[in-house]
């Protein structure tokens, strides 16, 4: 037996369910008791409607109402399972006898001198079967009781249609239909309480359903039974008045009915479109967070390994560089080439420093200083210190910046790290020369456009206005395809011939998520890359 | 002219002995060596050294809580100590003047010539 109780909403069937079971226990006593005594609010007072419910009818009402009540949940002691299946079974046998009495021609005394109608006979019969087949489901998941229920349901919506639209009593099956309407209120109010009363289970489970499916369902369950009764009747009243014959009523009720249904399908798609775009927003939402999560304990699990191997680094290189000292000022034998070796020594023992240092930059957790800064500022800076080696490489230096552009929050320093990085990317992406053009300018709509991993307190009650970007391009080679998705990741480089470290990207990533800021880096269509940069403007720093 | 008595305590034993031998050679340094954490306060009292340089991660005991029992230790308490260690860059500490928390920190790998600017450094204040 499976229970989507997850992801349905079932509290208000099951109440519904054990009111109705009381309501109907409460209905027969007044019926049963109202005729027995011959009490006045039943045979002529507001309740006389119940006193068409002949008196085996209430009583047989009232072992149902027991038999559902005792079981309106689905795990009950055996005691209590064991008298609710009484009932049940003589509801069951009260409704097969009268049945086999009218088969059958004979008299069985069910019910004494006023035998029930055949149609609460059938109707009794089937309640019984339901009630004894409450909690049984086949391995497939169905359950008989539903299909007991669906059924009486068919009969007694025959019957009230028969009342809606004055028919007169007739046979169908070999059965008289004829029903009081009091008796197929009380029959189609157990039905609906047997229905819901098991509201995680079989058909219920997909009505009770909080998915697409189930919201469809309870659009379009109640439409489809009603539209058609409504229809049905306004046909007829309008043929029985005489507005216009059989042939072009028939016309228009079709008419109507497709519109109508037309409509409701109309109206049930709108929203199940609204529910998919929301669904599928939610799911890339899903999906960009735990990318976002496994790329946050990647680089947690690298940057521990990082530290750790940095750390351990160290130690050898300060014993070397000590031993290189030592030499160059004691080991001299004569040898011509030593102070050439040991110069090289000492310069691969700064080059290893250098990765290890920029391993330690990456795993540190390093405080911003914070400061209003001049975002154009900082980039003149920063080529100010690269003016050489762009020159030196005849790299021509194209600036397109906002003359005035907002202060933003920032550590210059950290700033100036990033771009310089950049820069000598750049540079390395040139090696024959070409341009480096540099642009700066505002965009609104921060929340939109940014969704940073690496929150910090201090700024959270800040109010971002919009963003500052920064978009730097080289006419270069561009980044190789395979490369490009894991550029930010740690070691991974072009330049690993020429001594790269692979560190730059990932030390300018984590500068950037700690200004809340973003950067992204694409291939240009034209060639060469375009690095975009866009940092939070504080409405603080206004 | 007494010659500077330095303390060396780091658990690098390799180190220890360059550094020993590349003070010692500028002639006016005494250098005396401690591996072990735990030994370095006895080690201090015995040598009473004109500066510690000292190591912070030590697998016996925190060079913070070898720092820590010097300062406590009436005859030591005035002794400068220097951190010597892996785990800051020179990049961290030199805007802030090579120190943390107000204490002298040298990153390693250090260069003899950084080793004693540093010592020197800190002999005149003290």
């Amino acid at each position: 037996m499976t229970s989507r109780s997850g992801l349905s909403t079932t509290t208000p069937f099951r109440s519904f369910s054990v009111l109705a079971s009381l309501a109907a226990i409460g209905l027969g006593i007044m019926a049963l008791v109202g005729n027995l005594l011959g009490l006045g609010i039943v045979t002529r007072g507001s309740l006389s409607f119940l006193s068409s419910v002949e008196n085996t009818a209430s009583a047989t009402f009232i072992l149902a109402g027991i038999s559902l009540w005792l079981r309106r949940k689905e795990e009950v002691e055996e005691p209590r399972r064991k008298i609710a299946q009484l009932c049940a079974s003589l509801v069951f046998c009260v409704g097969l006898f009268t049945l086999v009495e009218y088969s059958f021609g004979w008299d069985l005394m069910i019910g004494g001198a006023i035998r029930i109608s055949s149609t609460t006979a059938l109707n009794f019969f089937i309640l019984g079967l339901a009630l004894l087949f409450l909690d049984v489901e086949t391995r497939r998941g169905h359950r008989p009781t539903e299909f007991f229920i669906l059924t009486a349901f068919l009969v007694c919506l025959l019957a009230f249609l028969g009342y809606a639209y004055e028919v007169k009593p007739f046979f169908l099956f070999g059965f008289y239909l004829h029903e009081a309407l009091p008796t197929g209120f009380l029959f189609l109010l157990f039905y609906l309480a047997i229905f819901l009363s098991r509201p995680n289970r079989g058909l219920m489970a997909i009505l009770t359903s909080r998915s697409m499916v189930g919201f469809l369902a309870r659009r379009l369950v109640p439409g489809v039974i009603g539209i058609p009764i409504l229809l049905g009747w306004l046909k007829l009243q309008s043929h029985r008045a005489g507005l216009y014959d059989t042939e072009l009523g028939l016309s228009l009720i079709l008419m109507l009915n497709v519109v109508i249904f037309i409509g409701l399908v109309w109206w049930s798609a709108e929203i199940l479109h609204q529910m998919e775009m929301e669904r599928r927003r939610t799911e890339d939402e899903l999906k960009k967070t735990q990318a976002e999560l496994v790329q946050a304990e990647k680089s947690t699990l690298v940057n521990q390994l990082a530290a750790g191997v940095a750390h351990e680094v160290k130690n050898p290189l300060a014993i070397l560089l000590q031993g290189v000292d030592y030499l160059a000022k004691h080991g001299g034998n004569g040898d011509p080439n030593l102070p050439t070796v040991l110069t090289d020594m000492a310069e691969a023992v700064k080059r290893a420093d250098n990765l290890t240092e920029g391993l330690l930059d990456l795993t540190r957790p390093t405080q911003l200083i914070l400061g209003p800064e001049d975002l154009n500022d900082i980039i003149e800076s920063s080529l100010w210190l690269v003016k050489n080696e762009l020159d030196r490489h005849h790299i021509q230096i194209i600036k397109s910046l906002k003359s005035d552009f907002p202060r933003i929050s920032v550590d210059r320093g950290k700033v100036v790290q990033v771009f310089i990085n950049l820069f000598m990317n750049a540079r390395d992406a040139m090696p024959q020369g070409g341009q480096l053009t540099i642009k700066t300018y505002a965009k609104r709509s921060f929340a939109e456009e940014s969704t940073p991993m690496i929150r910090r307190k201090n700024m959270t009650s800040d109010l971002a206005e919009g963003l500052a970007v920064v978009e730097i391009e080289d006419s270069g080679h561009g980044i190789p395809n395979e490369i490009l998705p894991r550029i930010f990741d740690p070691f991974v480089t072009t330049k690993r011939a020429r001594g790269g470290t692979g560190l730059g990207l990932s030390i300018v990533k984590n500068i950037m998520e700690m200004h809340r800021g973003q950067i992204e880096i694409k291939n240009k269509k034209e060639g060469g890359v375009r690095a975009s940069l866009t940092f939070p403007i504080l409405l603080s720093l206004k | 002219m007494a010659k500077i008595k330095i303390l060396v305590v780091d658990d690098e034993e390799a180190l220890t002995r360059m550094l020993k031998l590349n003070l010692e050679a500028m002639g006016s340094y005494e250098v005396c060596i401690e591996n072990r954490g735990t030994h370095a306060l006895e080690a201090a009292r015995n040598f009473k050294p004109d500066l510690i340089l000292l190591d912070i991660v030590m697998p016996d005991l925190e060079g913070s809580e070898v720092a820590q029992q010097v300062k406590e230790e009436p005859q030591l308490k005035n002794t400068p100590i220097v951190f010597l260690t892996a785990t800051v860059t020179n990049e961290e500490i030199s805007p802030m003047g090579g120190r943390v928390g107000g204490q002298p920190f040298l990153a390693k790998p250090v260069t003899v010539q950084a080793l004693i600017d540093c010592i020197e450094r800190n002999l005149k204040k003290s």
